[in-house]
């Protein structure tokens, strides 16, 4: 599902070229809902931040956060990805998720559609996690082994890696027959 | 000459720490006699000094239902408040007023500046108000930011005023001002934003919030700005997002909440030199006044 903020976001009337303040971020996570609705499990929820540059704090605490979580729960999982993100949104985002970690201790990491900072993703991962990635990046799909092949650790470790980077859903999870697989966002 | 019932007020609007001169004097003030404030002695104010003496004004209608007069205002001040839309508050009486002729243009040239704003502490008002300060200063970034612009600096401001404003209605209970201006002091170029309330302060803010514990007043405005503590929520992001954001920027923020205030110099960070100061124990003044300056 794709979701244009700027096609949204305008009934709002906010400050274009910004997405600012706790109330219109409260609000578009509404509307949002409403369509999220309609998403299938395990879809790709793509958010396109076309025309934005400021996205604040408060914004991004009353919306980002607020579907990743969601994009968690284990009933109807969704994938959330951000697409057309700026230099300064990404800043605010990277810097709320670590406030957000510092304080909780749990992680927030989003996949991004473009590279920011040389990384397919907003938040704080392991270097390890890092590869996977990058290596779904290239080759679309792993099974734990081949993770394992590509880390030099074993199959254990690297199904723990995946089942954890997952849950975070930071790598798209697939049932093909009776075997696992892992494909990116 | 200062009329029986002036209080003279001291050469001392050029930065929020002479601006304390003038809060010493609220004792005078509120002493039942003083009708007018005397601003011949001023020679510069800059916007921290008055929003302080907006608020000063403000304060003091609300406390006594009258409002204080201004007279002998220095005709470059007096053109300076103009220009700002200081007199359109109506917070205080004008004993002269300033004579068409000697307005300043508000032509490009005048741009560095963003005039007086209304933060309303009603939250649907307030976004509005929030926008419409964001659009003017994203319109006159290019002369405000003369000396550190970009793209990033110019967005990293937005983020600032967006998160400061909010505060006022999230947290202050009351409604506040902002202003912005570029200008020179000596050989020093200075942007300063100014986002200033009069309502309950930081200390009552987080009066009802159990766990947070501090040791005076200006340890407490440190622990909302480098932390991630809310009087409200879990936490929150807005003061430590924008302390931040001044670091990076290597500017200088100045909090002043009641009676204490803090003080982080960014731009004078060099090793392990300290360079946040706290102060304890200052004049009693309402609300929160935040002023974010760059020096170059």
């Amino acid at each position: 599902m794709i979701i244009k903020l700027n096609k949204i976001a305008p009934e709002l009337k906010p400050t274009i070229p910004d997405l600012i303040t706790r109330p219109v971020g409260k609000e578009l996570y509404s509307r949002v809902m409403v369509n999220l609705v309609h998403i299938h499990k395990g879809e790709v929820l793509l958010l396109d931040f076309e025309g934005y540059r400021v996205l604040d704090p408060s914004f991004i605490d009353e919306f980002i956060i607020r579907l990743i979580f969601k994009s968690r729960d284990d009933e109807n999982h969704f994938y959330v990805k951000l697409a057309q993100i700026s230099e300064i949104a990404a800043i605010n985002i990277a810097s709320v998720f670590k406030s957000y970690t510092a304080v909780n201790n749990i992680r927030l990491v989003v996949i991004t559609e473009s590279l920011i900072e040389n990384n397919f993703f907003i938040g704080d991962l392991h270097p390890q996690e890092r590869d996977i990635i990058n290596y779904l990046m290239v080759n679309k799909t792993a099974i734990p082994m081949d993770i394992a092949t590509f880390l030099e650790i074993d199959t254990a470790r690297a199904e723990t890696l995946l089942h954890s980077m997952h849950s975070m859903r930071t790598i798209r999870q697939l049932l093909e027959g009776n075997t696992v697989i892992y494909c990116p966002v | 000459m200062p009329s029986r019932n002036s209080l003279l007020l001291p050469d001392a609007f050029n930065d929020s720490y002479a601006f304390e001169e003038v809060l010493n004097l609220q004792t005078r003030l509120y002493s039942g006699k003083v009708e007018c404030l005397d601003l011949s002695k001023l020679t510069f104010i800059e916007p921290y000094s008055m929003i302080g003496l907006l608020l000063l004004g403000r304060n003091y209608l609300r406390n006594t239902g009258e409002k204080l007069s201004l007279s002998n205002i220095p005709l470059a001040v007096h053109q300076y408040l103009y220009r700002m839309d200081f007199f359109k508050k109506c917070v205080f009486n004008m004993r002269e007023s300033l004579d068409e002729r000697f307005f300043l243009k508000r032509s490009p040239q005048s741009r560095s500046l963003v005039e007086i704003t209304d933060i309303p502490n009603k939250e649907r008002d307030s976004i509005r108000a929030i926008s419409g300060a964001i659009a003017v200063f994203r319109k006159r970034a290019r002369h405000l930011l003369k000396n550190w612009i970009s793209d990033t600096n110019v967005d990293y401001f937005v983020t600032v005023i967006s998160e400061i404003c909010q505060n006022i209605y999230e947290h202050s209970l009351d409604s506040g001002f902002l202003s912005m201006q570029a200008y020179s002091y000596g050989t020093q170029q200075i942007v300063r934003l100014v986002i200033s309330d009069s309502g309950i302060g930081i200390r009552e803010s987080f009066a009802l919030k159990s766990g947070i514990n501090y040791d005076s007043p200006a340890s407490l405005i440190e622990m909302a700005l480098t932390t991630t503590i809310s009087s409200k929520r879990e936490f929150g992001y807005g003061l430590s997002q924008v302390n931040s954001i001044i670091e990076k920027l290597r500017g200088s923020i100045f909090i002043r909440s009641e009676n204490a205030s803090v003080s982080v110099m960014y731009n004078r960070k060099t090793g392990t030199a300290t360079h946040s100061f706290r102060k304890n124990g200052l004049s009693l003044f309402p609300g929160t006044q935040i002023s974010i300056s760059l020096t170059g």
